[in-house]
């Protein structure tokens, strides 16, 4: 029962990785992520609860913390800043992003059954289904053209990471977690400064027109 | 026996009066049909064996069990609705040279007759061949088209590369078994890469007669440019030799067959659904349209023939009894509805004199009888309750779903995807239908060939009212059909069909039958009491009159066809929904000389690109390049270069011979 | 003979109900957008006022115009007669399953769609067009979803789905049925027309798919199409209610259970009726070429669904 409710939750935040894939407006996309974290941070809560951890307890807070409010309000207020035309440009259109991702879908269930997984598992659905996340995370990083909506698919990448971290093997220590958080947050006001300076340089923000600048 | 060839051979005999010889064929068609089925009935089989020529391996041996009773029967059934649609339509359409279509015809009939009942490998092939240049000859028959003449040429290639790899198939058979007589390859056991090179040759050989995905290219230029009724024996019959074939192989000779055979065959039918029908929406010539469809529905037999193939291998005989009942009853189908359409567009065909769906509409009060059969047609293949179609839909969709029961990962992963694109298949059917009927036949004429049209002469309506007839009896009353199939599914399998799916009356089911069942006359019986209440509801408390008036154009007073909706716009969001698959071009451009500002007349064109074509198109051309330069170097014109071929050539002869001498 | 009386009583309460449940829609949206609005029984009335005005009918028409409406109208209401409300004896389960259901439901759409180009007027084609777009758009999500609980519960028949629901199927594959009932509201939004994808209140050519198709009609035919409509959206929202929330299906042995199971459904599906029209309050009504992306949507998720059931 406890394993349906931790692969309820999984399969909650893959849905919202794919609603990710659909969305056209940096607004709806942002709002999306925090929410996914906000599934993330209850997935790892309860797993915390379960194995009565207090690792868990406190990278679940920091979850809660970080990527529900703080980074979703930094993107926020950098969209606000630059006045970011709300359509997303896509090298790939949302129809046949879908189709790509029923594949990896697919494709990564097919695996994780040929995958045997030892120690102690509390969920065997997980894993397949983060597997899926990860891909779509980066799906959406190789598939989007804006630097914004890429710094998003490399969250949706890490919350996957961390859906498998915690639920397939009770967490990493609390040490990593803390230095991943950290990672993140450096990596994602790095990337909204360098978006703005995108922005503020060139008037455009396109990742495409990064390439222009080749030798 | 005799009596069976007789009546295969009879109205060839009478070619020099083409009306006779059509009534012939519609006679002899008829008795076929009832002597076929009386036999299937009561599992009488015959074989004859009935030249020995003294020529090495060449006889001419018989034999109708109850697979090829079947399909004589499916054959007899198309050809007695379409004999008799012909006693009109060609003198209607005036072909010159009668006699000569007449005879062309009923050999083609002759010659589909003698495929199903070879049982030798090498007369099988002459039948083969006969059928295959009777039909090229039929297709190129109004030669002065180009073109009919490229579609007749691709076809005689394309049906040429296939016979070789069918050969291929029967070399192999030939050497492991040593005989050209079916009656030796029966559950041959062949070592496995045998078996595979078998089943691949098979596949090719077969699937390119049928029109099976990779392999479709002929179909859409060749079967249009046909004359209708040969359209509708080609689209309708001679396509399901090659699934006759298939089955013989599959079940027949080949036997402990790996899984993933079937789970090949379903996939490429699940792929020739998806894209004919796709196609089929993109189109606006009513008989290309057909064409596409005919691949989807190879498509869709494909599908319950490799789900028939992946529980045999599975050993579940029930279940692929069930299978192979599906894949049957809707090559039965098939051949009925689709003949049907094909008769309909050539109805259509002859009295507006074009084939382009955009110049038709309100045919239906022009020719109602006509419009009638074709809409019967039209549901039945968009598979809609309660005809015939559905019914063996329903069955491929039992049959997918009980696919769950093997115990493979990726069928389980797999089928419901498949499902999934034969429900979207179905769909797409049903929106092209839609289109068909709404653009041809509703609404008012686009054009004077359409308003100067007229209902057809009586033997037309006498043929297509036959088969729409067979549509809804086979809808409504399944078990017709399941009972000429059973016989098949015990000599295939050893499994009496009937007995596990028609065990309750008027109502079929799954093997298992709690699993699902249905009843179409149940259903049938249910909209017709609706429909009664609902008039009677209407006659007692509503208002009965009904007053006519102009169609309502926005204001706009002088309502022309034009207004219309066009075939091309109603598939126009699927096309740019679709866009990634179809790579349309769509162009605006003015046909008058006016500026932008003068409201010049401007005419939209789309055309949508078959992908398959340009991958054979480039193939073809390296081919050609560098066979040319081949050719060009060994023929290079010098005659002293000859003649050291020839000096080559009796030497090497010397050499082989003197060496067979030693050994 | 009780069994065909409860059965009976099953498919007139569906019929009875459906257009109380578009009413309470209607209603439900005024109110919160702050007008008063229609009387939640104003569908009845409609069907009867237009009951008894005459039809009028183009002189292009053609007796699909006369037969299509019946058409529309009765394949719904035999569906109806289909579908469980409080006990697994129906009307119609001897006749066929879900999947011919599903099928069944395609004819009406079929003969609509013939309907809109009877007229000869460019709207109908429009709408027809439209229309058939959309609902072969959302058929694989529906066959997907319909696959996954015909394996769970082991049969395709109607009521042994419903069975097995109100037994412990969706406590056995949670996830797996979540998703799937996701992905059966979006099936359901596009197939009664509701608004992401269709807007059943306007009349503007950009935005109208259902309506585009009906605009020529006028008197009975135009009700029998109402009845059309009113009915398939009852039966969508009835399935998904009743595999939802497998409440409400009491024994039938008193008088008394059956109203409260009859009661408890009827609770249900107003809910349902109200959850649907403050969804569509909330939400925009989607760019023509985006509701491909919604009904993939649907479809992706259906797909999740099935692999994580067979997992």
């Amino acid at each position: 029962m406890f394993s349906d409710f931790i692969e309820l939750i999984g399969a909650f935040v893959l849905v919202l990785a794919i609603l990710q894939i659909t969305s056209d407006r940096l607004y709806f996309s942002i709002k999306v992520y925090a929410i996914q974290s906000f599934f993330v941070s209850i997935s790892i809560l309860s797993i915390g609860i379960y194995s009565s951890s207090f690792d868990l307890y406190v990278s679940s807070f920091l979850t809660l913390v970080i990527k529900t409010f703080i980074i979703p309000y930094a993107l926020f207020k950098t969209i606000d800043e630059m006045k970011i035309k709300r359509e997303i440009k896509a090298f790939v259109n949302i129809t046949n992003s879908l189709l790509v991702i029923s594949a990896i879908i697919i494709f990564t269930f097919l695996l994780t059954r040929y995958i045997n997984i030892g120690g102690s598992v509390i969920a065997k659905e997980i894993f397949p289904i983060s597997l899926s996340i990860i891909f779509i995370g980066a799906f959406i990083m190789v598939s989007r053209q804006k630097p914004i909506t890429q710094l998003i698919g490399f969250l949706t990448l890490e919350n996957g990471i961390m859906l498998v971290a915690t639920s397939v093997t009770y967490g990493m220590p609390l040490i990593v977690e803390i230095g991943i958080f950290f990672d993140v947050i450096v990596g994602a006001t790095m990337a909204s400064l360098i978006i703005h300076h995108i922005n503020h340089d060139i008037d455009d923000m396109d990742a495409t027109s990064l390439s222009d600048f080749k030798e | 026996m005799l009596i069976y060839i007789f009546l295969m051979v009879l109205p060839m005999l009478f070619f020099l009066k083409p009306k006779a010889t059509f009534i012939v064929q519609t006679f002899s068609s008829l008795v076929l049909l009832f002597f076929s089925a009386v036999l299937l009935l009561k599992h009488e089989y015959i074989s004859i064996s009935m030249f020995h020529s003294s020529l090495p391996y060449l006889d001419f041996s018989i034999k109708l069990d109850s697979l090829s009773l079947l399909f004589v029967m499916i054959i007899s059934t198309i050809s007695l609705g379409v004999s008799t649609y012909s006693l009109n339509y060609v003198y209607d359409e005036d072909y010159h040279h009668k006699r000569l279509f007449a005879f062309i015809y009923t050999a083609f009939i002759a010659s589909l007759l003698f495929v199903v009942t070879s049982f030798n490998a090498i007369s099988f092939l002459i039948f083969w061949e006969i059928m295959s240049t009777l039909s090229f000859f039929l297709v190129i028959y109004n030669y002065e088209n180009e073109e009919n003449r490229q579609g007749g040429f691709l076809y005689i290639f394309m049906t040429h590369l296939g016979t070789a790899f069918i050969m291929v198939a029967f070399i192999l058979m030939y050497l492991k078994t040593g005989s050209f007589s079916f009656e030796n390859w029966v559950h041959v056991g062949l070592d496995d890469s045998t078996k595979f090179w078998v089943f691949l040759c098979v596949l090719i050989g077969f699937g390119t007669k049928a029109g099976m995905f990779p392999l479709h290219v002929w179909l859409p230029k060749a079967h249009p440019v046909a004359p209708s009724n040969v359209s509708a024996l080609m689209s309708g019959v001679m396509i399901k030799t090659a699934i006759y074939m298939m089955i013989r192989f599959y079940f027949y000779f080949l036997s402990d067959i790996p899984w993933w055979y079937g789970f090949i065959v379903l996939l490429l039918g699940s792929l020739s659904a998806l894209f004919g029908v796709m196609y089929a929406l993109a189109q606006h010539d009513l008989k290309r349209l057909l064409a596409y469809h005919s691949i989807e529905n190879i498509g869709i037999i494909l599908m319950g023939l490799g789900s028939a193939m992946l529980f045999n291998s599975n050993h579940m005989p029930l279940l692929a009894s069930f299978g192979l009942l599906a894949a049957i009853f809707h090559t039965y189908n098939h051949a009925i509805f689709k003949s049907l359409l094909f008769l309909g567009s050539g109805a259509t065909f002859l009295k507006t004199h074009t084939k382009d769906m955009e110049k038709y509409g309100g045919l239906i009060k022009l020719m109602p009888y006509t419009a009638l059969f074709f809409i019967i047609g039209s549901i039945s293949i968009s598979a809609l309750p309660p005809f015939n179609g559905f019914v063996s839909e329903w069955l491929t969709y039992q049959s997918l779903l009980l696919n769950n029961k093997i115990d493979i990962n990726i069928i389980h992963i797999f089928v419901p995807l498949f499902a999934s694109m034969l429900a979207l298949t179905g769909a797409f059917a049903a929106a092209c239908f839609v289109k068909v009927i709404g653009i041809s036949f509703l609404g008012s004429p686009r054009s004077d060939g359409a308003k100067n049209a007229n209902e057809v002469g009586k033997f037309m309506v006498w043929g297509m009212g036959f088969l729409a007839a067979l549509c809804v009896v086979f809808g409504l009353f399944p078990h017709i059909v399941i009972a000429l199939v059973a016989p098949i599914t015990s000599l295939l399998l050893g499994v009496d069909v009937s007995s596990s799916t028609s065990s309750h009356l008027f109502m079929i089911s799954t093997p298992n039958f709690s699993f699902g069942h249905l009843s179409t006359l149940g259903l049938s019986m249910g909209f017709a009491v609706g429909i009664f209440m609902l008039y009677i509801l209407i006659k007692k408390f509503g208002n009965t009159k009904t007053r006519m008036c102009s169609t309502w154009g926005c204001g706009q007073l002088n309502n022309d066809a034009s207004n219309q909706y066009t075939a091309s716009g109603f598939s126009q969001p699927i096309r740019k929904i679709f866009a990634f698959f179809y790579h349309p071009k769509e162009k605006i451009y003015p046909t008058s000389r006016k500026k932008k500002y003068f409201f010049p007349i401007l005419e939209y064109k789309a055309h949508s690109h078959d992908g398959v074509e340009s991958v054979y198109n480039l193939v073809l051309k390296v081919f050609v390049k560098s066979s040319a330069y081949l050719i060009n170097l060994i023929e290079n014109g010098s005659i002293h270069i000859y003649l050291l071929y020839i000096l080559i050539a009796s030497i090497a002869f010397l050499v082989y011979a003197v060496k067979g001498g030693i050994n | 003979m009780q069994t065909f009386l409860m059965a009976l009583l099953q498919f007139f309460i569906i019929l009875i109900i459906s257009p109380f449940i578009v009413g309470l829609m209607q209603k439900t949206k005024s109110l919160v957008r702050g007008s008063v609005g229609p009387c939640v029984f104003q569908p009845y009335f409609n069907i009867l006022k237009l009951m008894q005005k005459e039809v009028v009918l183009s002189n292009q028409s053609s007796y699909i115009s006369i037969i299509a409406p019946y058409i529309v109208a009765v394949v719904p209401i035999t569906v109806a007669g289909f579908l469980p409300v409080f006990d697994s004896n129906t009307l119609m389960s001897f006749s066929g399953d879900i999947i011919a259901m599903v099928y069944i439901l395609a004819l009406g759409t079929f003969f609509l769609a013939l309907f809109g180009f009877d007229q000869g007027s460019s709207f109908g084609g429009l709408g027809s067009s439209r229309e058939m777009t959309v609902a072969s758009l959302a058929e694989p999500a529906f066959i997907m979803v319909i696959f996954t609980f015909a394996l769970q519960s082991n049969s395709t028949n109607i009521s042994h789905i419903f069975d097995s629901m109100r037994g412990d199927i969706f406590f056995n594959y949670p996830v797996s049925s979540t998703l799937a009932l996701m992905a059966l509201y979006f099936v359901t939004l596009a197939e009664a027309g509701r608004i992401p994808i269709d807007n059943p209140e306007t009349h503007l050519e950009l935005t109208m798919i259902h309506e585009a198709m009906i605009l020529d009609a006028s008197g009975r035919n135009l009700a029998l199409l109402e009845i059309g409509s009113f009915v398939k959206t009852t039966i969508f929202l009835t399935l998904f209610s009743n595999i939802f929330m497998p409440l409400g299906f009491y024994d039938t042995n008193t008088i008394w259970t059956i109203g409260f199971s009859i009661f408890i459904y009827f609770i249900k599906m107003s809910t349902l009726g109200v959850i649907i029209a403050i969804g569509e309050l909330t939400l925009a009504k989607l760019r023509y070429f985006r509701i491909s992306d919604a009904m993939m949507f649907g479809f992706v998720l259906a797909l999740i669904s099935m692999v994580t059931y067979r997992l």
